[in-house]
């Protein structure tokens, strides 16, 4: 008898305790980053979750906490800064916990890439950065992207240059307008070829059509599906608008851009072997664009230009 | 003897967005400070207006449609196609784009 009860009262003790630890965690400012810290491949929830998170927390102080992170890619790194921003706006700071020695690895690596890697608050304008954060569309930044694209051999990629116009002029005009965030942009190349990353913490794509009352009773993969093809038309509702993601639609069809990724809301879309395909996720409210350029894009780009100019001139 | 543009020269060689809110070199701030008075002038001395595209790093569509749709929106399609001509050996596309794109679907 008196056996039983102490196993009750330990396991109530214990009970309480498991309680009290979990109660500290979710009530408190600390969010635990997942192992894979990645939103490009498989399934993106954990990350989701955790941007979600860095909102909803009651707390002014949040603590992204890496300890059992062990990838970490850049593209991730910038959308966690994004999101920090957009909490800063809120009050919060938001700051990074690498403290295991798999995490501090990690942090290595970022702060190799990056310098200014101690916290997510240090909107350190600099040359150095790898990424580039604005609210508007500066000459500057056609310019840097034709200098990256000249050291893969790359020149006067004419219709590259205005996608990226178009898709910063979106997310000005939808996303960050009338808050005080930034858009942001990320490049590096890998093996020949730029990998470009583009993120707002804005409305999102669906989000925007459905305030604008279009395509409420569309499942969001069809909506953004139909955006793409310009068949939503735009969300300002004048005709001669919504040409930017179109635009962005032959792009990809035409294999002037490759392995397109686009997450918006509860969407991520991809391009693969002539397809697109989609999954839905918890909403990412925002707008994530990534893709790579190589000089075989670049050629297709050219030869279609030439058979333009021949169909033009018989 | 016709008036001449030039863009990349008498504007900028990199192009913005749509509206002057989004940043430097927009589609409005082009019609509103060279490509709508120039026009004008163009009318007024019933002489032709010359735009040279080449030059630039590429056209963006909406600074297209806020700067050569706004003029033909404002002025009359049938006006504007009859004043301006385009001059372009690299950007031949983007005025095939401006005349079947924006200006044959201007209402």
């Amino acid at each position: 008898m008196i056996s039983i009860i102490i196993c009750v009262i330990l396991a109530t003790v214990s009970c309480l305790f498991l309680f009290l630890i979990n109660r500290r965690r979710t009530h408190n400012g600390t969010i635990y980053l997942p192992k894979h810290c990645i939103l490009e491949t498989g399934n993106p929830y954990s990350v989701i979750r955790c941007l979600r998170k860095i909102m909803s927390r009651r707390t002014n102080d949040i603590i992204l906490d890496c300890c059992i992170v062990e990838s970490f890619p850049y593209e991730t790194y910038i959308t966690i800064c994004a999101q920090a921003e957009k909490a800063k706006d809120l009050g919060k700071t938001v700051s990074l916990n690498f403290s295991s020695t798999t995490s501090l690895k990690v942090l290595r690596v970022l702060i190799k890439d990056h310098k200014t890697a101690e916290t997510f608050h240090q909107h350190i304008v600099s040359s150095e950065l790898l990424f580039i954060q604005r609210s508007k569309i500066t000459p500057d930044i056609i310019g840097g992207l034709s200098k990256e694209l000249k050291k893969i051999g790359i020149k006067d990629y004419y219709e590259l240059n205005t996608l990226v116009t178009e898709i910063l002029g979106n997310a000005i005009e939808h996303g960050i307008r009338g808050r005080n965030i930034n858009w942001w942009m990320y490049h590096t190349k890998v093996k020949g070829n730029l990998k470009m990353v583009f993120v707002d913490m804005g409305t999102g794509i669906i989000s925007s059509y459905r305030k604008a009352g279009i395509g409420i009773l569309s499942s969001g993969s069809n909506l953004l599906l139909r955006a793409l093809k310009g068949a939503a038309g735009s969300s300002t509702k004048e005709p001669n608008r919504g040409r930017g993601l179109p635009q962005m639609d032959f792009m990809i069809r035409n294999n002037f851009i490759s392995n397109f990724i686009l997450i918006t809301n509860n969407v991520t879309l991809r391009y693969n072997n002539g397809e697109y395909a989609t999954s839905s996720h918890p909403n990412f409210v925002g707008t994530y664009y990534s893709w790579t350029v190589n000089k075989e894009n670049f050629f297709r780009w050219q030869n279609w230009l030439i058979s333009q100019k021949t169909i033009a001139e018989p | 003897m016709a008036k001449l543009v030039n863009i990349a020269k008498d504007y900028s060689r990199t192009l913005g967005g749509r509206w002057i809110r989004l940043g430097e070199y927009s589609g409005e701030d082009f019609f509103k400070t060279i490509l709508e008075p120039q026009y004008l002038q163009a009318k007024k001395e019933n002489t032709k207006l010359v735009i040279e595209l080449d030059g630039t790093t590429g056209y963006p569509s909406s600074f297209l449609d806020q700067s050569f749709g706004e003029l033909a929106r404002k002025y009359g399609k049938d006006s504007v196609k009859d004043t301006v001509e385009f001059k372009a050996q690299v950007f031949s596309w983007v005025a095939d784009y401006i005349i079947r794109e924006i200006w044959n679907k201007t209402v």
